[in-house]
């Protein structure tokens, strides 16, 4: 058989192997909340990033904040909670000397807790991780440790 | 929105492999079809000789062989003997070169029915020579003006003594020429301040499948280690090849799929070791005859290195480690021959991290190319034609850009089917033998990432390249008419980067080149460009992050074809004691595409700027010197000089999305300003002096580049700075194989400088003092 019969044989049987996952919808976020309990910490939303009482979010020293948990916001405005069996919050923070990350708080994914190991100020960043890529990185957030006395806690 | 991730390995996506796909399929393996069909009794020319030393009178050995526009190579065996199977009737350029003799260009007359069996070549030792510039022996073979075109062919010494760790590093050395890089191995040629798709990469004359093209992260897939040599096309030639290689066509010939049948096993065999990353390369190639028709090919090569150093420390994360292999069969007969080759390129390598764009420990990069390529040609007596060519191929390329350990960022999958037919016809008229020709591509083009781009790409395009003679002028000129097709997998009317939908595009590409001969090795020329590029896919519709290359990408799916003017002028004088050439050139171009960086955080990626696909008027203009004198049999200086000013014209709402049909910087009526294009090589210039005693050569070549301070929006300038690298080659034979060594010292004085086209030039030097050892033994 001539070769080039044999070099479009093995062509074509390469072009006609095939396998592909099927594509399926979900939102698009384009901004989170940070909550304590029913209050706002902060939004980012369409890359601009409001504090809400505070220029960030404050830490007493040597204690666990309350429960912070996230929301996101879709691109269509609404805000939801992604599906925890496929995604997932990664907490990234700027020093471990300064805090450290408790997370999830109660099996919660979308709910964590910090604590400041020392005084000082640092950065938090969120990120959405769906299944084995990132969706989402948040700006980072600047994070203010105090001592009791001088918070505004 | 979708997403799709659930696997690791993509051909053709079957919701994509439409009807028309399958059609263009089956019209391409129609093409192969006419060959056995064509039943008409040829006479086949070979060329057989043998090559003698001038003094001596014994043979050379190991002399490679290039019969020049319609590519058979061969190597002289031990007893210097050739031969070029399949030679049409015309009259062809045979360029010889030999490691320590004279570069040998002859014009050689095939008649129909002339035997050509028993060529005496006789090769001039190359007293000083063994670098760069190639030098004419025999100005009785060479004289006019047909010789003297724009093209470039990178071979032998030249070759050996550049060899870097990439293509675009091998060849930056050359006036005009730069490299646009990220990291150590994402690296790609920039000629003349223009570079992605405006330089068209080849891999033994098809486009290499890759997207190298495209984002400063993408790596070309060719290691240089295995090139014969490297042709550097301009002008009209450089149109059978594409419509948008308006800065130049690099073709790496490597000769995967034999033309010529050697007249006993020849090979190589090479070691390369560079100090400044602790990296080892080594490569067999291997070609041999099998029974009385085949001839097989072989060609193994790896590549290894840790990360490299710079005088500032260790630059983290640009670690790589690659290999690029092939396997070739042809079948040579008196009718013409056919061919097969299968090649795989695996690499994977780092990019550097930049803890402010997210990615603190860097990027990491895994990338697969496959490709089957089958070459056939059909040698045509007493017609229009002397000579068809078919050539087809299909490459699969995948690459995953890890920003984690299993977390993907971004992922391209791309299959491309591509297939020419090229005719060659005999002299007609006025008109010297010339090319006309087809090409056609299909290509399934896939981005997984935070969006995913999924699009179809269709083109065709229709080619000629002509040429003739007005006594001591020689006319070249090309014709492309190029048609393209990209289709998204779905529209979207109201996506955040506007209506996606499907794009067609036509255009006419030409170009026109006189040279003209003034007698006594003076030449003077120009050249006429008008390119045409359609934008690609991810320059349409991009909208995904590119963590490695710090970017999010956004397209512009109303970008219309980019349309570039190319003029150039160039002075030439070739002896054998002096060389000297000038080229100034113009380029303009009507809708100059590039991801502009606008300075805005993304909204999804807050650590990633907004890249904008933009299409904008743009300016360059420049000049290129370069010169080599032979003060004495010994001793030659050389010395080269080039600069490129690009600016482009912008709305002075620089937040508009221009270039677009509706709303380009023209058509809006605002005002409009000049800014400087980012990426632009700062002037340069670089001397050099050699000495060679005999087998042994060592020389030395200082560059200093300016400093750029002319820089686009959101770029950094770069300071002046001065490198001065060292070499020294040496040869011997031994068991009758010819043996090199060249010995590379770069950035000797381990200058801490920064490049102007690296990506990551505001973060990190270029890499410091590095020992590179070659050596090379051919068998």
């Amino acid at each position: 058989m001539p070769f080039y019969k044999v070099s479009l044989l093995i062509s074509l049987s390469l072009v006609f192997i095939s396998a592909c996952g099927t594509p399926h919808a979900h939102e698009v976020p384009v901004g989170i909340i940070l909550y304590q309990g029913e209050e706002k910490l902060l939004i980012q939303d369409e890359g601009i990033l409001t504090y809400i009482e505070r220029d960030a979010i404050e830490v007493l020293h040597g204690k666990y904040s309350d429960t912070i948990s996230v929301e996101f916001i879709a691109d269509e405005g609404h805000r939801y909670l992604p599906d925890p069996t496929e995604f997932s919050l990664v907490i990234t923070h700027g020093n471990t000397e300064l805090l450290g990350v408790d997370h999830p708080v109660g099996g919660d994914e979308w709910s964590f807790r910090l604590i400041g190991h020392q005084t000082g100020e640092t950065t938090i960043r969120f990120e959405l991780l769906h299944i084995d890529h990132f969706e989402f990185r948040s700006q980072d957030f600047d994070v203010h440790i105090r001592d009791q006395e001088n918070s505004h806690i | 929105m979708f997403c799709t991730y659930s696997f690791t390995m993509r051909f053709f996506h079957p919701s994509s492999f439409r009807f028309s796909s399958l059609l263009l399929l089956l019209f391409l393996m129609k093409l192969s079809v006419p060959f056995p069909v064509l039943s008409e009794t040829t006479e086949h020319t070979v060329l057989t000789g043998r090559i003698t030393d001038y003094r001596t009178g014994s043979p050379v050995s190991y002399v490679y062989l290039h019969l020049e526009k319609i590519n058979r190579t061969a190597t002289s065996d031990r007893e210097g003997k050739f031969r070029l199977d399949n030679v049409p009737q015309g009259t062809w350029t045979l360029v010889l070169y030999r490691i320590g003799y004279v570069t040998q260009k002859r014009s050689i007359r095939i008649e129909p029915g002339e035997k050509h069996d028993d060529i005496e070549i006789v090769l001039q030792p190359a007293v000083i020579s063994g670098m760069p510039i190639e030098i004419i022996a025999n100005e009785e073979d060479v004289r006019g003006p047909r010789l003297e075109k724009s093209s470039v062919r990178i071979s032998g010494p030249e070759l050996r003594s550049n060899l870097g760790s990439t293509v675009a590093e091998t060849i930056a050395g050359r006036p005009g020429f730069s490299q646009r890089t990220m990291g150590a191995t994402a690296a790609r040629p920039v000629i003349r301040g223009l570079g992605d798709a405006r330089v068209l990469i080849l891999q033994d004359g098809e486009r290499t499948g890759d997207v190298s093209y495209a984002p400063p992260d993408h790596s070309v897939t060719i290691d240089p280690i295995s090139a014969n040599e490297i042709e550097i096309a301009r002008g009209p030639s450089a149109l059978i090849y594409g419509s948008n290689a308006i800065g130049g066509v690099i073709n790496i010939v490597r000769n995967q799929i034999p033309t010529s049948r050697p007249t006993a096993l020849t090979g190589t065999a090479s070691m390369h070791g560079f100090s400044v990353n602790n990296g080892i390369s080594g490569a067999v190639n291997i070609k041999a005859p099998y029974r009385d028709d085949f001839v097989w090919s072989l060609d193994l090569n790896s590549r290894y290195g840790q990360d490299y150093s710079t005088p500032a420390g260790s630059l983290e994360n640009t670690n790589m480690l690659a290999t690029n292999s092939a396997a070739g069969l042809s079948y040579i007969r008196p009718w013409g021959y056919s061919g097969l080759a299968v090649s795989t390129y695996l690499s994977r390598y780092g990019i550097p991290p930049n803890p402010e764009s997210g990615h603190p420990g860097g990027v990491d990069l895994d990338m697969v190319k496959v490709q089957v390529e089958s070459q056939t040609e059909r040698l045509l007596q007493n017609r229009f034609f002397n000579l068809i060519e078919v050539q087809w191929s299909y490459r699969f390329y995948n690459h995953k850009e890890f920003e984690a350990e299993n977390i993907i960022g971004t992922e391209y999958n791309v299959n491309t089917v591509y297939a020419t037919v090229k005719g060659r016809h005999n002299r007609v008229g006025f008109l010297n033998d010339g090319v006309v020709g087809f090409w056609a591509k299909f290509q399934d083009y896939f981005i997984f990432d935070r969006f995913n781009l999924e699009a179809n790409s269709y083109a065709a395009s229709l080619f000629t390249v002509q040429d003739f003679d007005m006594g001591n002028w020689n006319v070249e000129f090309g014709l492309r008419l190029d048609a393209h097709m990209v289709v998204p997998k779905s529209e979207e009317l109201d996506s955040r980067i506007g209506h996606i939908r499907r794009r067609q595009y036509i255009g006419l590409a030409s170009s026109a080149a006189l040279v003209y001969d003034f007698g006594r090795g003076f030449y003077a020329g120009g050249s006429v460009m008008h390119s045409f590029r359609p934008p690609k896919p991810d320059e349409l519709f991009s909208r995904g992050p590119h963590l490695a290359a710090y970017a999010f990408e956004t397209g512009n799916p109303d970008l219309s074809a980019e349309r570039g003017l190319g003029t150039d002028l160039f002075v030439r004088h070739r002896s054998s004691r002096f060389s000297l050439e000038t080229a100034v050139y113009r380029n303009t171009f009507s809708n100059y595409i590039y991801p502009r960086d606008t300075g805005r955080r993304n909204i999804i990626f807050a650590d990633l700027n907004d890249y904008q696909y933009t299409g904008v008027h743009a300016l360059f203009y420049g000049l290129e010197t370069s010169g080599e004198f032979r003060i004495s049999n010994h001793l030659r200086v050389e010395g080269m000089v080039d600069y490129t000013f690009a600016e482009q014209k912008v709305n002075v709402k620089a937040s508009d999305v221009s270039g677009t049909e509706s709303s380009g910087p023209e058509s809006t009526g605002k005002e409009s300003r000049t800014l400087p294009l980012p990426m632009i090589p700062p002037a340069s210039l670089s001397a050099g002096i050699s000495y060679e005693p005999g087998v042994l050569t060592v020389g030395t070549k200082v560059r200093h580049s300016f400093k750029q301070k002319r820089i686009g929006e959101f770029e950094t300038p770069t300071d002046a700075f001065t490198v001065l690298n060292a070499y020294l080659l040496y040869r011997f034979n031994s068991s009758g194989m010819l043996h090199t060594l060249s010995l590379n010292v770069d950035n000797l004085l381990n200058t801490e400088y920064y490049h102007h086209l690296s990506r990551i030039k505001e973060l990190y030097p270029e890499p410091g003092r590095s020992f590179n050892l070659l050596y090379r033994v051919y068998f």
